[in-house]
């Protein structure tokens, strides 16, 4: 409905809805021989839509990875961190057929998962906007988090849960989403985020201020959604004696928001009732708005929390989105593969909004599991996946990666991960974007803290080099062992030829030169 | 991502030699620029160098360059005659009052704003939020304009911390500043960079290592992670970092020039030898120096912050200009003083929260333009009795910003193009001019 400014949109709009399609696009991907297709055979449909790309661009795609480049890919993406090097060897010479599958299974069924599902999730939906003595407790947040990805809670029900939150932080992380000492969160900035992470509606921010340009989205329509937060009052319990600020909390008044303090109000202001962007009111029209609008957020209908959420999870895997940029659902901002985006936005929501049903599927494709390694005829494609595009190591998975090649003392490791995640600061947005993976952001400085010897991990080369350079190790094996250790894999001939000559007769400050080269290079700052 | 100065063959054969140079910085006179490096502004570049002097929280103009005895509440302070008749400043600088002749003192500059977005606009001319992108400050657009081959550290340094963002936005990591938050961290860098020869064999090893992965990986990722770690190696051994080594400076130097460390919560760069630390590396060609102390957000007890944090500051200040003017570097050197908004002309009676402070004032502020060209000795612009209006012109932000990239060659109606798709976005809004008083 390219050009549809007007109330044309929003009629089909309604109308999809109330005719139970799931869907705003009407282009449809292949059917499923079963109504609830297991992971495997969610993951041959994937590759048989990716394939229809292929052939129209003819284009040949890469080859699929070796193990060793598949599960440093897999362990960095689904649990922020690389293989041990027994990790690597296990998984080398495992001998059955299927230890991919059971590869992502187990790391599915990891808690580890949980843990960095909730990290990436934090910095999503919990930002620090004030100091942090006005904000509510981070930890609390993170534990939800982390105990609802690893018990796999429906998706649905999670955004239901965070939007609807009440009681005190202490007492109910969720809370921490909506709430900070000076009150609850700016309206605009709840309706903004909300709108944006879990409708995938960047693009509804900016008719703040006024009507989008482009799409159908009207300033009364955003101050209308806005309306469904404007219950929504802090309160404290000033029994509980726990963390900083754990008192803090959200209830929901009954009945439409007080009247403004100050009356002296701008000529044109006036009160919106609450709306849904398609126009409806809630039912009842008193409330309680947070109920209703989540209610509305994550029914199986909505047109986009569903697709929000599956292009969310592809750009994860895959370093972009089947929309890019990934917010940005709009109608401008057309899908790479229409017609996947629908399949899989209809699967999540058939398998009941599981999340590990939707990665499981995505890792067990042959998409997720081709090389990275680019061909001349391949090389310029960057949006259909003829070969896996590269990501960057973000800051966390920096820290954890290097913790776990030689784990620092847990006194260290505890305010050495935030500090250190905080010196790879990115520029601070307005409303907490994170950047794109695929781009590579780190400055000199960044680079340098990781070439020469900053804290926390000044030692590392060192205390890398002393674990695996025992007595009675050849050269050859030490050089097995630190590649094995930081680059998750064994070196080729030419590679072991290279580096014995390198370190030949210059014992440990040789391996430890070494082991800093490895950690140098392009191989280990990215995760390809 | 370009690699400035010395290709990474050049810097090993220099290394190799053993050659690094060790001149000393001090009084050795400005390295000439080029004319080939000059995208010519209007009237032409004056100003190799700017030094940005970044008064965050906003200082109060009462209490500073705009005393104003007359008012219903002048603050404890009296005006001071400076070197340039007619012109008065606050008694607690008296040194900066000798000096007066080079400065150009700014009374109705408008356009601040609240802490987050005055210091957005400040740095970038635009509002927080707008345009859906984040905006390069003004260093980072220094940075992108302006070619400085052969230098071998950023043409940006940050001494201290700007909260709020100012960052280089999508100009990207490039054209990010090099940072010190604190007069330690340079030390710190300083003792931990790897021994040249060392650093030399182990950049070979890894070149030889990395091939076989550059081949097979033609993606702009892994391009441009090896460019940065070129420019990592070369930056451990740049010639420039000698002017972040203060200990080269006499001890009646160091204390010339003062410290002051306080930044409302957390200490920051030591403001005072930051500016010492400024001088140094505009004289080895750093384009663009900011310096920022934080401390002015004086809601409460104005009287005692600005007696703790004036005098320092006038010794920083005065120090930098005399010191830039026997080198002769003052006329090549432009330094802007400025904050993200002024302060309220009244001292509210003291309350609950905040107690004998002047509040937040967006309607005007005083900043301070030195050198680089620019025509010193005058005041442009007059408030009104209370201090808190504009009686006359006004020059916005935007004027400044216009100024600054004219002095320093870059054409400022053009626009970047921001990646993906090229989208042109002008470097300052269109109407925008420069400030006639300080350039004509």
């Amino acid at each position: 409905m390219r050009g549809s400014r007007t109330s044309g949109r929003v009629r089909l709009l309604t109308a999809a809805l109330l005719a139970g399609c799931a869907c705003a696009s009407t282009v449809r991907g292949a059917e499923p021989a079963s109504p609830k297709p297991s992971a495997q055979e969610l993951a041959r449909l994937i590759d048989l839509e990716i394939q229809k790309k292929f052939d129209a661009a003819k284009l040949t795609p890469s080859e699929q990875t070796s193990d060793a480049e598949f599960l440093r890919r897999v362990c960095l993406d689904l649990h922020g961190v690389v293989p041990t090097a027994d990790n690597v060897v296990a998984f080398l010479e495992d001998k059955r057929e299927d230890k991919r599958a059971k590869l992502i299974d187990e790391l599915l069924a990891d808690p580890r998962y949980g843990q960095y599902q909730a990290d990436i999730w934090t910095s999503t939906l919990y930002r620090v906007i004030l100091e942090r003595r006005y904000s509510p407790p981070r930890e609390p947040f993170t534990e939800w988090l982390e105990a609802a990805f690893n018990k796999n809670m429906p998706w649905d029900r999670q955004a239901y849960e965070l939007i609807t939150a009440s009681g005190i932080v202490g007492k109910n992380g969720a809370v921490a989403y909506l709430v900070h000492t000076k009150g609850v969160r700016p309206l605009e900035e709840v309706t903004n985020l909300t709108a944006r992470v879990f409708l995938g509606r960047a693009d509804m921010k900016c008719a703040q201020c006024h009507n989008h340009p482009f799409t159908d989205f009207k300033q009364a329509d955003y101050w209308a959604m806005a309306a469904f937060f404007s219950q929504v009052e802090v309160v404290r319990d000033n029994t509980y004696k726990g963390l900083q600020n754990g008192n803090l909390g959200l209830g929901d008044r009954t009945g439409p928001p007080p009247k403004r303090k100050d009356a002296d109000q701008p000529d044109g202001y006036k009160a919106v009732p609450p709306r849904f962007p398609n126009g409806e009111k809630p039912n009842p029209e008193s409330g309680p708005y947070r109920k209703a609008f989540a209610d509305w957020v994550t029914a199986p209908k909505n047109p986009f929390f569903a697709r929000a959420m599956v292009n969310r999870t592809w750009a994860h895997l895959f370093g972009r989105g089947l929309v890019n940029p990934i917010d940005e659902m709009n109608d401008t901002n057309a899908p790479t593969h229409p017609e996947l985006l629908t399949l899989l936005a209809e699967q999540f929501v058939a398998s009941g909004f599981d999340l590990k049903h939707l990665i499981r599927a995505i890792c067990n494709s042959q998409t997720y599991q081709r090389t990275s390694r680019t061909t001349k005829a391949n090389a310029a494609d960057a949006v259909l996946y003829s070969h896996m595009p590269v990501k960057v190591l973000s800051p966390r998975q920096l820290f954890d990666t290097l913790d776990r090649i030689a784990p620092l003392p847990d006194g260290v490791r505890k305010g050495g991960r935030d500090r250190f995640i905080a010196s790879f600061g990115l520029p601070e947005s307005t409303d907490g974007e994170l950047p794109d993976v695929s781009e590579y952001t780190r400055n000199l400085a960044q680079q340098l803290r990781v070439m020469t010897a900053n804290p926390p991990f000044q030692n590392l080369p060192a205390n890398l080099v002393k674990q695996v350079a025992r007595p009675g190790k050849s050269p050859e094996q030490v050089v097995e062992a630190l590649y094995l250790a930081v680059l998750s894999r064994r070196p080729t001939q030419k590679e072991t030829e290279r580096a014995v000559a390198f370190v030949k007769d210059r014992g440990t400050a040789g391996y430890t030169e070494l082991a800093r080269v490895l950690l140098t290079t392009s191989e280990f700052a990215l995760n390809h | 991502m370009t690699l400035p100065g010395a290709s990474r063959r050049d810097f090993l054969k220099d290394s190799a030699a053993g050659a690094v140079a060790t001149a000393a910085v001090a009084g050795t006179g400005a390295t000439p620029l080029p004319a080939a490096e000059q995208k010519p502004g209007a009237k032409g570049p004056r100003a190799k160098s700017c030094i940005l002097l970044w008064m965050g929280g906003g200082p109060s103009q009462k209490e500073t360059f705009d005393l104003k005895p007359d008012s219903d509440h002048p603050g404890d302070f009296k005006p001071i005659q400076t070197s340039v008749t007619g012109v008065q400043i606050c008694e607690l600088l008296p040194k900066m009052a000798k000096q007066m002749q080079h400065a150009a003192v700014l009374r109705t500059t408008v356009g601040g704003g609240d802490h987050n977005r005055g210091t957005y606009f400040a740095h970038t001319g635009v509002t927080l939020g707008s345009g859906g992108l984040v905006y390069p400050t003004l260093g980072s657009v220094v940075s992108a304009e302006l070619d400085r081959p052969g230098l071998e550290i950023p043409k940006f340094v940050l001494l201290g911390n700007v909260r709020y963002g100012a960052s280089p936005g999508f100009l990207g990591a490039a054209h990010a500043p090099l940072i010190f938050p604190k007069l330690g961290s340079v030390q710190e860098m300083m003792n931990q960079k790897t021994a040249v020869a060392q650093l030399a064999r182990e950049m070979k090893l890894l070149d030889s290592l990395e091939e076989e992965f550059h081949q097979s990986h033609d993606v702009p990722a892994v391009d441009a992670h090896r460019k940065t770690v070129q420019r990592a190696a070369a930056f451990m051994h740049a010639k420039e970092l000698k002017a972040l080594d203060l200990t080269q400076e006499k001890a009646a130097t160091r204390e010339a020039y003062g410290n002051y460390a306080g930044d409302g919560g957390t200490p920051g760069f030591d403001f005072c030898q930051g500016c010492l630390t400024a001088r140094r590396l505009v004289e080895v060609g750093v384009p663009f120096v900011e310096v920022t102390v934080g401390a002015w957000d004086h809601h409460n007890n104005i009287a005692r912050n600005m007696r703790t944090i004036l005098p320092p500051l006038d010794s920083a200040v005065a120090s930098l200009v005399g010191d830039l003017k026997d080198r002769g570097l003052l006329d090549s050197t432009l330094i802007v003083m400025i904050g993200e908004m002024g302060r309220g002309p009244t001292i509210p009676p003291a309350g609950a929260n905040y107690g004998l402070g002047r509040h937040h004032w967006g309607r005007v502020m005083s900043a301070v333009v030195i050198g680089g060209g620019t025509n010193g000795g005058q005041v442009v612009g007059k408030t009104d009795k209370q201090g808190g209006e504009p009686d006359d012109r006004s020059v916005h932000l935007l004027d400044l910003q216009a100024t600054i990239y004219e002095l320093m060659g870059i054409d400022h109606t053009k626009d970047h193009k921001v990646e993906p798709g090229g989208r042109p976005v002008p470097i300052l809004k269109r109407t925008t001019r420069s400030v006639p008083d300080l350039i004509g």
